[in-house]
């Protein structure tokens, strides 16, 4: 991690120097992690594509204050405040102050809420399955879970992005598996 | 320990964020615990479950990468362009400052030391009060070399034409 944040600081000074080629780097680098926290997100593709340009043209234009030693953590903060300001700004699919609200959210990926009988789940299915249980989780539980599963952001970083507490960080994190393991207990003989 | 402290704990330990010694506690805690070690085997189930499961999550558009890069190079031009104008601009004001100084030094000096201008022929041109400032200038260089011991005769008359 902190050989990977030196990398960050130098391509970020390389281009502050006129490398452009330095931030296509880094978008590469962050792609896969920071647009599959997004996705699950807005749950969209054309909005978790809005997001990531917008996420990467705020960090762009902030690069010459940027001041932190954790890249990543910094793109998912403006990732976080960028969903959440856009959430307020539309009809928030996604909610973070409103449990009720998001325990309704629907499906994603044309999962259903009833889960598949263990012998007929195939693989596909299973993958299905454990993605529609993610979607279903509050915003503020799935949003922990999958800073730490896409992109193994430590808790510490978790808690500062979310303005919380790191015990309530990892309270969110145990909150959402054990929803997981209950809503994936069927499927567990397969996994 | 209670489940759930156990959960905080070995999901720490899965961030390296436990501490030596809190590490050593929860490893002594797996091998002695049957129900903690199948906890933490849970976690890791559901931790690969989920790599496979998202091994094929859709990347954004070519054309936004596009739009990314063609705004990091917008925004490289617009510093370099700021950082013209705040390092280079006074330095080229200072320079354009001093030709313009140097300049109207010239134009005021040359016209008294043009080609064939002789000290004689300039005298000529000059009004009374400029002969006697030139001739009390003159004193004052005598003094001077009088004071340096040096005799007048000694010293380069000087030419017409110097430049």
């Amino acid at each position: 991690m902190m050989m990977q944040d030196t990398t960050d600081r130098t391509q970020i000074e390389r281009y502050l120097r006129g490398d452009i080629g330095a931030l296509g780097e880094l978008v590469e680098r962050y792609r896969r992690p920071l647009f599959g926290f997004i996705f699950r997100m807005v749950r969209r593709q054309e909005d978790a594509e809005e997001v990531f340009q917008e996420v990467w043209l705020k960090a762009i234009r902030n690069l010459s204050r940027y001041r932190s030693n954790r890249f990543l953590s910094w793109l998912f903060r403006i990732a976080h405040n960028t969903i959440i300001d856009r959430a307020r700004r539309q009809k928030p699919e996604v909610h973070f102050d409103d449990q009720e609200t998001t325990d309704r959210l629907a499906f994603h990926a044309g999962g259903s809420s009833t889960p598949s009988p263990v012998a007929n789940l195939q693989e596909q299915d299973m993958h299905q399955h454990i993605q529609s249980a993610v979607a279903q989780l509050p915003a503020e539980q799935r949003e922990v879970f999958l800073m730490r599963m896409e992109a193994e952001l430590p808790f510490k970083e978790i808690a500062r992005i979310q303005k919380t507490s790191i015990n309530t960080a990892l309270a969110r994190m145990s909150y959402a598996l054990e929803k997981l393991r209950r809503a994936l207990a069927e499927d567990y003989s397969q996994l | 320990m209670k489940t759930n402290e156990i959960e905080k704990m070995l999901l720490l330990n899965q961030s390296g964020e436990l501490s030596a010694r809190a590490r050593e506690r929860l490893e002594s805690l797996l091998a002695a615990d049957p129900a903690a070690r199948m906890q933490a085997e849970e976690q890791e189930t559901l931790r690969n479950a989920w790599r496979q499961a998202t091994a094929d999550t859709p990347l954004p558009a070519p054309a936004v990468l596009q739009r990314i890069r063609q705004e990091a190079a917008n925004q490289g031009h617009k510093r370099k362009t700021a950082r013209l104008i705040r390092f280079r601009l006074p330095a080229v004001g200072i320079a354009a400052a001093a030709a313009a100084m140097i300049a109207l030094g010239a134009s005021l000096y040359l016209p008294l030391r043009s080609p064939g201008d002789t000290p004689s022929a300039r005298m000529a041109e000059m009004d009374p009060v400029d002969l006697q400032i030139e001739a009390a200038l003159e004193v004052i260089d005598n003094s001077m070399l009088a004071l340096l011991e040096i005799s007048p005769d000694e010293v380069d008359p000087p030419s017409g034409n110097d430049s």
